[in-house]
């Protein structure tokens, strides 16, 4: 049965980083106590091998690099009111553009019913 | 896996003309710190594909901000601290559109070891530490990872995660006690 320091020992483990962090008393019995021990050198192993994971690095996708080049390279819209400006410009003329498209396909369209009809 | 290197004096010639404007500098930047950065992100969000969106944003936040960038700490210092933030800010937004199921105010550690359907493809690759890691809610993750990973301080941990240090202590013991449970199971104990 687990005796009250067992249990005592257990709640604080998860807490500290070494057993000098018990206190003097239940440092004293984990000295003493083989079910303690086991339990402080698992909590010590748990840390030593998430210590380990600091030196396992983990390779990044081959997109992140143009990924972020991509999107520095376009001016910061807060930073930079002349760019807001610029892109206020393309995006109208844009827009213009995308009119021209669609009537100049409304045209194509009438035309070849036009044609169609005619045939 | 092995990582490029640049050496500090190298470095903060290239963070100075980074800082400058000199997006050139700041690429190679990008290029020597991408594999720490998407590995702290992945370790945090346990996400492959949300730790990519987090790592882009995180250099594009370090890129806004390099101009006020002193050169006190390290820029992987530096760069870490933004990644943890944007993993963060990316976490709660994922949050206002999904429930996450659990959390550590309610979280308890399950009594069972990993099954194969939580470890999923990933055991055999990163082990059954990592795995146990991202089983974790994020908020007890986070608090584990820059605790016992990346060497942080408690009261570092609470700045950056926008709670009380005790609220981190809290949240440290509840991982670590997960992990514990999850790599040596209660069945193990009792045999």
């Amino acid at each position: 049965m687990m005796r009250t320091r067992c249990t005592m020992v257990r709640l604080r483990l998860p807490g500290i980083d070494s057993t000098d962090e018990l206190g003097h008393r239940l440092a004293a019995h984990v000295e003493t106590c083989l079910v303690c021990q086991a339990e402080a050198a698992k909590y010590r192993t748990l840390r030593r091998r998430m210590g380990a994971l600091a030196d396992e690095i983990q390779a990044a996708p081959q997109e992140l690099v143009p990924a972020v080049v991509e999107r520095i390279a376009v001016p910061d819209e807060a930073a930079d009111g002349t760019s807001v400006a610029r892109r206020a410009a393309i995006a109208v003329s844009a827009a213009a553009g995308a009119m021209a498209a669609a009537g100049a396909g409304t045209i194509i369209v009438i035309g070849l019913r036009r044609s169609h009809t005619t045939v | 896996m092995s990582v490029p290197r640049v050496e500090p004096y190298e470095e903060r010639e290239i963070v100075e003309r980074a800082a400058a404007g000199d997006q050139a500098a700041f690429t190679e930047l990008v290029r020597a710190h991408q594999h720490e950065v998407y590995t702290l992100a992945v370790r945090m969000v346990a996400d492959r594909e949300l730790a990519f969106d987090v790592s882009q944003e995180a250099f594009v936040r370090a890129w806004r901000a390099i101009g006020r960038f002193r050169g006190d700490a390290k820029f992987s210092t530096w760069m870490h601290r933004i990644t943890v933030n944007t993993a963060f800010s990316h976490r709660d937004r994922r949050k206002r559109t999904m429930a996450e199921p659990l959390d550590a105010i309610y979280y308890e550690p399950e009594s069972e070891a990993l099954t194969p359907e939580r470890g999923g493809e990933s055991a055999a690759i990163r082990g059954p530490i990592e795995d146990a890691i991202n089983e974790l809610p994020s908020s007890l993750r986070a608090v584990v990872v820059l605790k016992d990973v990346y060497e942080w301080s408690h009261a570092e941990i609470a700045e950056h995660l926008g709670i009380t240090v005790t609220a981190a202590k809290v949240r440290l013991h509840r991982a670590r006690k997960s992990l514990r449970i999850s790599l040596w199971s209660e069945q193990e104990d009792r045999g």
